[in-house]
């Protein structure tokens, strides 16, 4: 298991989801929750403080569910996935400064949260797996380990047929 | 609270009193604010559409 990959927030909250389909009943299982057990043994998946918070914002303020509730969840999605929260020691001049370089060079439509989750990857030398076109497409030049979900769904497959 | 604390079990409970709640916004959001309602599942649907489509 050498490679190590940080997740964005958004297939983490489609992990979430995997009961409210279940119990809803119009989808039959979820992809992206069943992917990520099926996969944990073999893959090494990363979060950081950053994507709490970004989860924690989401269940506070669109889901309005209390701060115990949303902590067993956040412990409920790292046991399942066998997630390590890793520590971002970085200067935030440091990121910022790596950031501004970025929007300095590219247009960037989208707002810069995807592009912190981008640096934290790059000084951890994780793989920084996203659904953002924009990141997908723009951002390879300053760290080309950006994968997409299919790249990851790819890399995976291989694994087991190797 | 540490991670070692939630059993398997305890962890299914969890996510089946998220799953409610999520529903009941869901319902909530369903009558009061449809784009809302509309958005949330077209991001889902997105999101399993990535996990589903064929590799080759």
């Amino acid at each position: 298991m050498d490679e190590k990959f940080y997740l964005d927030t958004s297939i983490i909250f489609g992990y979430f989801l995997k009961k409210v389909s279940e119990l809803k009943g119009e989808v039959k299982s979820s992809k992206v929750a069943e992917f990520l057990i099926e996969s944990k043994d073999k893959i090494n998946y990363n979060v950081s403080i950053l994507t709490k918070v970004e989860i924690v914002r989401k269940l506070k303020s669109e889901f309005l569910l209390d701060n115990t509730l949303i902590e067993k969840i956040w412990k409920s999605f790292i046991l399942d996935v066998n997630c390590t929260e890793i520590e971002v020691n970085i200067n935030v001049s440091e990121l910022y400064k790596e950031i501004l370089r970025i929007v300095s060079s590219i247009p960037i439509r989208k707002r810069v949260t995807n592009l912190e989750h981008l640096i934290i990857a790059k000084k951890k030398d994780l793989i920084f797996v996203t659904g953002d076109d924009e990141v997908l497409k723009k951002c390879k030049e300053f760290y080309p380990r950006i994968w997409s979900y299919k790249d990851l769904r790819r890399f995976y497959s291989n694994l087991n047929i190797g | 609270m540490k991670s070692e604390e939630l059993t398997k079990e305890e962890r299914e409970e969890v996510w089946m009193e998220f799953a409610k709640i999520v529903l009941k916004r869901l319902d909530y959001w369903k009558k009061h604010n449809p784009k809302k309602y509309r958005e949330f599942w077209r991001e889902y649907r997105k999101l399993e559409k990535a996990f589903s489509e064929d590799l080759k």
